[in-house]
């Protein structure tokens, strides 16, 4: 039996349902995992990969 | 073989490794690189180029989340061409954490002052009982986190 850590506790792996959401935008591209248990979000995981950086001699406004 | 007016690039990199100084500055205890740290922010923060230095105000909170963020490395500075740059040398992890929204993490010197370096932006996000990963950009020119061009 896996565990899963979720607010509600440690929670059997085999409970959980889990939806992926990719999405992306300019400065990145983001990987969302939702877990849920009864049809309530228990655990939200973010992946972001930044897609670019700064540089020193381009600073954008704000 | 003619002369050209340009930055030198050997500068570039040493100003990444605090070599020069133009101004009055500190007084180093030690050769080794700098403690870094990067915290995050939530989305009513006002964290830009007018920020001098980490602070607690408008820092997410959180279960896991310690204030000030994680401490984290740079690949050691080096240059491509005429342009310098350096990357955090691994993904920035907040783990097993419960904050959000948040759209920004503050790179900061917390051995200088928590002077503020960069601050890099991403769509909200919330994490519950779960990780954050901060995957940074390609460590080369013009990709990296930080790039002296």
């Amino acid at each position: 039996m896996t565990l899963v850590t979720t607010q509600v506790g440690l929670v059997d792996r085999s409970l959980l349902e889990v939806k992926d959401s990719l999405t992306e935008d300019e400065q990145g591209r983001y990987l969302v995992t939702e877990w849920l248990l009864d049809g309530q979000v228990v655990r939200r995981d973010a992946l972001v990969n930044l897609l670019r950086g700064i540089d020193l001699g381009v600073i954008p406004n704000g | 073989m003619a002369n050209s007016q340009a930055v030198a690039t050997s500068f570039k990199v040493e100003m990444f490794n605090g070599i020069h100084a133009f101004g009055t500055t500190v007084v180093r205890g030690a050769t080794t690189a700098d403690v870094f740290k990067a915290a995050l922010y939530l989305t009513s923060a006002s964290i830009g180029a007018a920020t001098t230095a980490y602070s607690a105000t408008g820092e997410v909170t959180g279960t896991g989340y310690t204030g000030g963020g994680i401490s984290f490395t740079w690949v050691a500075p080096t240059s491509s061409g005429t342009t310098a740059y350096s990357t955090p040398s691994a993904s920035l992890t907040y783990s097993t954490v419960t904050i959000g929204p948040t759209d920004c993490a503050l790179l900061y010197n917390s051995s200088q002052s928590n002077r503020a370096i960069a601050a890099y932006t991403y769509t909200a996000q919330t994490v519950t009982a779960g990780n954050l990963v901060i995957n940074m950009p390609t460590n080369a020119a013009g990709t990296a986190a930080l790039n002296l061009s």
